[in-house]
């Protein structure tokens, strides 16, 4: 699966540190999901979709899309 | 095993650790005293087993508290490390049919500090597939 997250992270001007005590994972989570080496649960990925105001379509999207 | 959440888990884990060594230090020198009490021996041997079975209680109760990503890391490491110390144990037993392995070198206790490898081995290899 492919994401946004970080372009959406650093236009908020959020650290990976930051974002992740804000969704209460840790700083390594962000950094392996914005890299795309692991996908987040579900409820993590609407977690990121609420702090971000951003329905999870516009955050994560699937490799063919 | 640290997390964002993670803050009672570490002294923890390294005080059941800590017990554990020291259990293990005293239940091999247990070996060396041979004209203590039979059951004592026993005892002061079993000492280790019960301190690592604190030590995995440690090693859960962290894990339970590990974001999801550690978790997904240990649940690999573990679907690693098992199947590779099964392949171990077979290895061992069916060369003992043929050959000497001496048991200075290849007693339970060598099979369980090569385990414990295993296992280290496989989490560094499941972490690094999502560093």
């Amino acid at each position: 699966m492919k994401n946004k997250l970080k372009t959406i992270r650093e236009a908020k001007e959020l650290s990976q540190e930051v974002l992740g005590e804000r969704l209460g994972v840790s700083r390594q989570t962000i950094n392996a999901i914005e890299r795309e080496k692991y996908d987040p649960s579900l409820p993590l990925a609407l977690k990121i979709g609420k702090l971000f105001g951003k329905p999870v379509e516009q955050i994560f999207f699937l490799d063919s899309e | 095993m640290n997390t964002a959440s993670n803050s009672q888990s570490p002294p923890r884990t390294f005080l059941a650790m800590a017990l554990f060594g020291i259990c293990m230090v005293t239940g091999m020198a247990a070996v060396e005293f041979a004209n203590m009490p039979s059951a004592l021996r026993i005892g002061l041997a079993l000492l280790a087993p019960l301190a690592f079975l604190y030590l995995i209680w440690q090693w859960r109760n962290g894990v339970r508290q590990m974001d999801e990503l550690e978790r997904r890391i240990q649940l690999e490491a573990l679907a690693i490390a098992f199947p590779l110390s099964v392949l171990l144990v077979l290895t061992l037993g069916m060369l003992q049919r043929v050959i000497h392995l001496p048991f200075e070198d290849f007693s339970y206790r060598h099979l369980w500090a090569m385990l414990i490898g295993i296992y280290f081995c496989s989490v560094a290899i499941a972490r690094k597939r999502y560093g």
